[in-house]
């Protein structure tokens, strides 16, 4: 088996260079995945997208997650815990190239909060952040939740951050309104923009691949969370009269009015009705799409004008789809997956029961007395949930508890 | 609409109307609209078209007739056929875009279809095999879907490597020209074969999504080809062999497996962020095995790059006390560290090299760490 050529060939290449430290990659820019996370800022900053004292501020970031990472790695006591955990650093400072390459590093902001990714899981794999179960909560971005996923690391997670404040599925008005102001302007200080037909508009994007039916590539975006956004700017004008808040509802609405085609929520096919998708418009997911009807039907009520046309729509879509969500024994998580957990089946019903309480269509409250009526079907097994859901399952069940 | 269109072209001059701004309408195109669009491109040739609307048209009655029963079995039969044209559209919108991957995606609808009727034969090995695709082996994975595997086709006969078993020479024929046949154009401008994989996957922390390339599949494809080469002396497949060579060659933005920027040539298994040295060890090892039944230069000078290249990281990949999954991972299971060792004495055997003896002997002398749990899901 053994080539002479070939051990020639290696005996040159060992005279010619001891092994040594490869070099970054080209420096034209051009995008790969191989490109460190400093390298690719800095491709970001030559571009225009960071000033130098930005990209000085992201280089210290980095430098403390590289650290991080030598010391986890270092001395190692006979576990891999250490490898772990300086694999979610390494997967934060991947992000940079995996969004170059996918022409996602666009912005500043959205620089910026990828910068947050690398600090808040260096923060967490070194053991300096508070946590609660499955949720963190980083001083660097005051007043936001993150949530720590099994096998990806810590994400900031919007629906999280609001739901815990304001309850579910209407504003639980025995939450103070200073808390609900604060999480509100932390919330906008952390949007990042897109523009449609409808003009710009704030989203809370998630920096994380997702698999579930489809797949969700990062930045991916979900009506789920900017229904709960929406949900809370109106609450805050509903206490405060605040124009600035009214304001803020107005240009989060934007993304209802924009296609999901165009970067928005909106699913394309209006064939229907109107329906704002969880995750993506070939999935129709119910409890997340729901759950921004009810923000929808508040932001109408609360402004009244062409959203009252739009909810209506929305209401349309909701009353035409919903019957493909319940097999007569149990419901389904989307138009592709199986039975929910019962959690979510109590989710469900509760949605079910806002949007009756929303609209008195004997339609919803038919529907969540059905749904309140069933039992788990024999055999019921905790389905096989999606990350972002398992992660959200024991939130979820203690906001029921709370809201019922 | 198609129909229209196809019938309004075979009035024209031949020229397929242009591609279409609506086909860039990220996750909003059904199956069929793609297939518009590929043809509409030019990717696709009206009766490739025609074949495509046909077998999507198929799994979608499938898909209804079992939505119609009102049996939830039958449902979730349903939605996993419905998944199946959902991936379709996932990995059109990833880019890579031609009728040969147009052809990969409809095995996976139509495979999927035949999977929820019970026409596909499972295999003792746990691997599903189908008559659409002869020869190729399909995984089944759980909530996901069903999809070829091209390591595994390669693997199931020859072993995990880096020896090969001695299977039977009609059965590694048979495969070599499933796979041969299975392989899709590099890019656009290279037609040097690659195996792409249709699952996602976890690779070290990092969520990888489909459509995926793996220096895994190329050297499984290559292992095959070399094989063959060997026991048959026929130049058909040592010009198959030899014409996977761009795929190492070129960098992971070319749409090759080599990572630009190490001492070397890296071969990667998953993602350039990543870093698996089972692979790239492998990867080195049949490139040096195609290299020394053919003494051709291009492969003598790529297997020494790709030694180079094992022998600079072996060290990352080694704490002391075990060895590491991936550069950017924790420890492996036993039977990873076993092929670690394997590949170590493989590389001394192929190159005379006291380093790779030392390696091997070194990590045969490891233990496993304590508190260390095998098959950690982690990774």
């Amino acid at each position: 088996m053994r080539s002479l050529p070939l051990l020639l060939l290696l005996a040159a290449a060992a005279c010619a260079s001891e092994p040594t430290a490869g070099t970054d990659a080209d420096s034209d820019c051009a995008p790969g995945l191989e490109r460190s996370a400093l390298a690719t800022l800095e491709c970001a900053a030559s571009a225009g997208l960071l000033t130098p004292s930005q990209l000085d501020q992201a280089a210290e970031v980095l430098l403390r997650a590289e650290a991080a990472i030598d010391s986890l790695e270092g001395p190692m006591g006979g576990a891999d815990d250490q490898y772990y955990r300086a694999s979610w650093i390494r997967s934060a400072l991947g992000n940079f190239a995996a969004f170059h390459v996918r022409g996602a590093l666009t912005d500043s902001a959205r620089i910026a909060r990828l910068v947050d990714v690398v600090a808040v899981n260096t923060g967490f794999a070194t053991g300096g952040l508070p946590v609660a179960g499955e949720r963190v909560f980083p001083s660097r971005t005051p007043h936001l939740t993150w949530v720590f996923y099994p096998s990806i690391g810590v994400y900031f997670q919007p629906v999280t951050t609001i739901e815990n404040a304001i309850g579910i599925p209407f504003p639980d008005p025995a939450v103070a309104t200073d808390t609900l102001l604060a999480i509100g302007n932390a919330l906008w200080q952390y949007a990042t923009w897109r523009s449609g037909a409808a003009g710009a508009f704030p989203v809370w994007e998630y920096d994380f691949n997702f698999l579930s039916d489809v797949q969700k590539r990062a930045p991916w975006i979900s009506s789920l969370a900017q229904g709960e956004a929406l949900k809370l700017y109106v609450e805050l004008y509903r206490r405060t009269g605040d124009a600035v808040q009214a304001e803020r509802a107005h240009q989060v609405f934007r993304s209802f009015r924009t296609f999901w085609s165009d970067g928005g929520i909106l699913v394309d096919d209006t064939t229907h009705g109107y329906w704002w998708d969880e995750y993506d418009p070939r999935m129709w997911t119910w409890n997340g799409s729901m759950a921004a009807l009810v923000a929808v039907g508040m932001y109408a009520e609360t402004f009244g004008g062409d959203a009252v046309g739009i909810a209506a729509r929305g209401q349309d879509a909701a009353r035409y789809w919903t019957p493909s969500f319940d097999t007569g024994e149990w419901t389904t998580y989307s138009l592709l997956a199986g039975y929910v957990t019962v959690a979510y089946q109590r989710w469900h019903t509760m949605l079910a029961g806002a949007l009756h309480d929303q609209t008195g269509d004997p339609f919803w409250s038919e529907t969540a007395s059905r749904w309140a009526a069933y039992e788990p079907p024999p055999g019921l097994l905790q389905p096989p949930m999606l990350p972002n859901e398992a992660a959200r399952l024991p939130h979820i069940e203690s906001l029921l508890d709370r809201a019922r | 609409m198609l129909l229209l269109l196809l019938a309004l072209w075979g009035c024209s001059d031949g020229q397929a109307p242009g591609p279409s701004r609506e086909c860039d309408r990220r996750s909003t195109l059904a199956a069929e609209e793609i297939v518009e669009c590929l043809y509409g491109a030019a990717l696709l040739g009206a009766d490739d078209a025609a074949v495509a609307l046909d077998e999507l048209s198929a799994a979608r009655r499938i898909a209804d007739s079992l939505h119609g029963t009102g049996v939830y079995d039958d449902l979730l039969r349903a939605r996993f056929v419905l998944r199946s044209l959902q991936h379709l559209a996932d990995l059109y919108d990833e880019g890579a875009r031609d009728s040969a991957r147009l052809h990969r995606w409809l095995d996976h609808v139509a495979v999927s279809a035949d999977f929820v009727r019970g026409n596909l034969a499972q295999e003792p090995d746990g691997y599903w095999t189908t008559g659409r695709t002869p020869h190729i082996a399909w995984v089944h994975l759980p909530n996901v879907g069903i999809f070829a595997d091209p390591v595994g086709t390669v693997t199931r006969i020859l072993g995990p490597g880096p020896a090969s078993l001695q299977a039977p020479l009609d059965a590694l024929e048979d495969a070599g020209e499933a796979v041969w046949r299975y392989g899709v154009p590099m890019s656009a401008v290279s037609t040097a074969p690659v195996w792409e994989l249709h699952y996602p996957a976890i690779a070290c922390t990092i969520f990888l999504l489909p459509p995926r390339r793996s220096a895994a599949a190329q050297t499984a494809a290559l292992r095959l080809f070399t094989e063959l080469a060997r026991r048959t002396g026929a130049p058909q497949w040592v010009a198959r062999a030899e014409a996977l060579l761009p795929s190492f060659e070129a960098s992971w933005a070319e749409g090759g497996v080599r990572v630009p920027g190490r001492t070397g040539a890296w071969w990667e298994e998953a993602d350039p962020r990543v870093g698996y040295w089972r692979s790239a060890a492998a990867a080195a090892i049949a490139v040096a095995d195609l290299a020394a039944l053919t003494s051709g230069e291009r492969a003598l000078q790529l297997a020494a790059d790709g030694i180079l290249a094992a022998r600079t990281l072996a060290p990352s990949f080694d704490d002391g006390l075990w060895t590491r999954d991936c550069l950017a991972g924790g420890y492996q299971d036993r039977d990873n560290h076993a092929l670690y060792i394997r590949l170590a004495r493989a590389l001394h055997e192929r190159t005379g090299d006291d380093f790779w003896l030392d390696l091997a002997l070194r990590w045969e002398g490891f233990s496993p760490p304590p508190g260390f749990v095998m098959g950690d899901p982690r990774s």
